[in-house]
């Protein structure tokens, strides 16, 4: 029987925070992807698809316990999990190809998001943007393809996020300009909308995204500004949190010689209500719709778990 | 003795202390110190202008300045991040890579820079697979320690005597340096592993772990990937790199010094770089302070030649045997222990008039089969005791430091329960090297 290691939970969770700071939440899927095809190549241990089967069912139990959770990494490891169950021959080569495929359909998937999200800019359009991810980019990248790019005011946030989207508009040639998150209020009259990268929603209708979005949302709302989040489907949490949605850090610093600890939280949850659309590679999802997607999709979610229960009580997994 | 050579000696006593203490900066002591004997007379303002070598000022200068350059074009970075991915994520490659790249490194490069490379990345990678960072630290500290002796631009010990000593040329530190250097830095890899066998020890069959070293090597893919280091500057950096490095191995038959040919280098690298490198902020990069050092200690090592202390000091080794086996290990061992207690540097600069005493025109070791291995006992015991405390070379305070800032306290005597038996090893090597030349 194995038991989950603590240690392991703790390193991991780590990375991946630093991952999701660094790369924003598409980059992290493409690099679990990456970091589980590396591991498969490189394991000298019990190879044959049980020794496989057993290894990646305790490697999505580490998964599971990630605060806060990555919806994208734990749908892509249940896909792969039925994989390997399903193909009574399965090899480490195997299970490479199926995660390329993986890769390869989440690539499809954020080119679809772009082409929704390009919808939304037939007209000239003043564009509000705070947080980064590679869809986000992608979706840059195809509106000035089409010919459709609006001028674009960034709301500073954490240098290493704001430095992604500032590349981004660079290497395509937009009109843009930079304003703290705190000084919008001062721009927000001369905004047509706003679009942030969201890292997923949950069970409570909260959609999560990085920090400061609460309150620039909250502001944009209070001023008839739509906003649009985008969220594809396989980001999506079905799951009760047991912990707070944000995890939350303490961290000694400093102003000059005075010592002072600060809160500082990973993520900022968002009501549904607060947003205008959901943008996903199914179309433009507003809350009523979302509702009705979720559902669905939470039922198939349900019915994986159950199986992936099933078989590690087989495999005497705790 | 007289009483000017009693002032000098007391000075020099009241300059260790201060280094030791660190409550100045060494480069006000040594400055203070030089004025001090230029005020009292121990030395003429003309002699003590005469006693700075510029031959090793000018060295440390045009290193300084050529691993400026090369930082301000992220080369450095470049490396150690394809270093990094070279290691897979293995604990066993971290250790092997990043332990060899210091070695090697720091043949190059001063130690200081070395670490100041090498250590950040090291302390990300470790912790972001879940180890201690503290074994993997210790190795490149001893290691690069290591790694400086083995040439002349290798470590300020080596730059003073293959500046100071003309019989000595570049190609000569590999000659007699390379051997010691290799085996050592095997003892001491031998001895990290054994002391930290749990910690740097294969994840190949812990799928887990396996995955979360997997997940850093991401990390450090997308990094790497991001660092764009344009062909001209990879191609033209190279070019320049080796034109130094063979001026340095020719230049006892070009007769070119050292110093020249490190200035002429930076000089190339700014010129061929002129639009990616500013000189004004580059010279933010030279270690001021260090030259300054230098210069005030030449002048006080100038005062102890001018008012005959070395020469005492010389007869007072003389005096002590007749055989040169014994001076051999005394030397070895007494710029060992020295070297582990206070800056090597002083040491070094005091050291070498003294065996220039001994071994020079009219010296009592004049003609003596194997004496120039004096030379070669005063460098291995210099370089290789700076590893014996953390307060023994500036990598390893450096290191500790960098190493503190990112949560990771070593203690001295944790850091003194590794670095005595792994310097001990070191220092056995090199009794066996030279008892091995001396019978050859």
């Amino acid at each position: 029987m194995s038991a989950i290691d603590r240690e392991l939970v703790e390193t991991v969770n780590r990375q991946l925070l630093v991952l999701d700071r660094e790369g924003g939440s598409d980059a992290i899927a493409t690099d679990v992807a990456g970091a589980i095809a590396r591991a498969v190549q490189e394991y000298e241990g019990d190879a044959s698809r049980e020794g496989l089967l057993r290894e990646l069912l305790l490697l999505h139990d580490v998964l599971l316990e990630m605060r806060p959770r990555v919806a994208s990494i734990i749908l892509d490891i249940q896909k792969l999990l039925l994989h390997v169950h399903q193909s009574p021959n399965a090899t480490q080569d195997d299970v490479l190809r199926f995660l390329q495929d993986l890769t390869q359909a989440r690539t499809d998937r954020r080119q679809q998001v772009a082409r929704v999200a390009a919808g939304l800019f037939v007209e000239p359009q003043t564009l509000l943007l705070h947080s980064y991810s590679t869809t986000l980019e992608m979706l840059l990248r195809h509106l000035a393809e089409i010919r459709r790019k609006p001028r674009v005011i960034v709301a500073q946030q954490q240098e290493v996020r704001t430095r992604g989207i500032l590349r981004a508009l660079q290497s395509a040639s937009y009109d843009y300009t930079v304003v703290s998150e705190y000084s919008l209020s001062h721009m927000a009259h001369e905004l047509s909308c706003a679009l942030f990268a969201g890292l997923t929603i949950t069970l409570d209708e909260r959609i999560v995204l990085s920090p400061g979005s609460a309150n620039l949302i909250e502001h944009l709302r209070s001023a008839g500004i739509p906003t649009y989040v985008i969220l594809t489907t396989n980001k999506w949490s079905y799951w009760t949190e047991e912990t707070e949605t944000a995890y939350r850090e303490e961290r000694e610093k400093s102003i000059g010689d005075l010592r002072f600890r600060k809160q500082v939280f990973s993520h900022d949850p968002v009501p549904l209500s607060s947003i205008a659309g959901i943008i996903t590679e199914e179309g433009v999802l507003d809350a009523e719709k979302t509702r009705e997607v979720y559902e669905a999709e939470r039922e198939v979610f349900q019915a994986t778990e159950e199986l992936i229960v099933s078989l590690e009580r087989d495999l005497g997994i705790e | 003795m007289s009483t000017h050579e009693w002032m000098v000696l007391g000075l020099f006593v009241v300059v260790f202390a201060g280094i030791i203490m660190e409550k100045v900066d060494k480069a006000v002591i040594a400055i203070g110190g030089a004025i001090f004997v230029i005020v009292a007379h121990l030395i003429e303002f003309d002699h003590a202008m005469h006693a700075i070598d510029f031959k090793t000022i000018g060295l440390l200068l045009g290193m300084m300045l050529m691993v400026a350059c090369l930082q301000e074009l992220h080369l450095f970075e470049w490396i150690a991040l394809r270093l990094a991915l070279l290691t897979r994520g293995s604990p066993v490659l971290i250790f092997i890579v990043f332990g060899a790249a210091s070695a090697v490194f720091s043949a190059f490069l001063d130690n200081v820079t070395t670490v100041l490379i090498i250590i950040p990345l090291v302390i990300t990678i470790t912790r972001g697979i879940g180890l201690a960072p503290k074994p993997f630290i210790l190795t490149i500290i001893f290691l690069s320690n290591i790694g400086g002796a083995a040439t002349l631009i290798g470590d300020p010990p080596n730059i003073l005597v293959g500046s100071k000593v003309d019989s000595i040329t570049f190609l000569d530190f590999p000659k007699y340096m390379l051997v010691p250097v290799v085996i050592s830095a095997v003892g001491a890899v031998w001895f990290m592993r054994r002391c930290f066998a749990t910690h740097i020890q294969s994840r190949s069959t812990h799928f887990g772990w396996l995955f979360a070293s997997s997940l850093m090597l991401e990390r450090v893919q997308r990094q790497a990937a991001s660092l764009k280091i344009p062909q001209d500057v990879t191609l033209g950096s190279s070019i320049i790199g080796l034109l130094v490095l063979l001026g340095f191995f020719t230049h006892g038959v070009t007769h070119i010094e050292p110093a020249v040919i490190a200035m002429a280098g930076a000089v190339l690298m700014l010129a061929v770089f002129h639009r990616r490198l500013d000189l004004h902020h580059l010279m933010q990069h030279v270690e001021w302070t260090t030259l300054l050092f230098f210069a005030g200690l030449f002048v006080i090592v100038g005062a102890a030649e001018e008012v005959h202390l070395l020469e005492t000091i010389s007869h007072g080794l003389v005096s002590m045997t007749d055989n040169l086996w014994v001076l051999l290990m005394i030397v070895l061992w007494a710029s060992a222990i020295l070297s582990g207690i206070v800056d090597n540097i002083p040491f070094v600069a005091v050291m070498i008039p003294v065996l220039t005493g001994l071994l020079g025109e009219g010296g009592p070791y004049q003609n003596v089969e194997n004496s120039h291995l004096l030379w070669w006992a005063l460098v291995m015991g210099a370089c290789f005791g700076g590893n014996a405390t953390m307060i023994g070379a500036s990598a390893n305070v450096v290191s500790c430091g960098l190493a503190k800032r990112e949560g990771v306290h070593i203690s001295f005597v944790e850091f003194a329960r590794i670095s005595a038996p792994t310097t001990a090893i070191t220092i056995v090597v090199s009794m066996i090297y030279l008892t091995f030349l001396y019978w050859l």
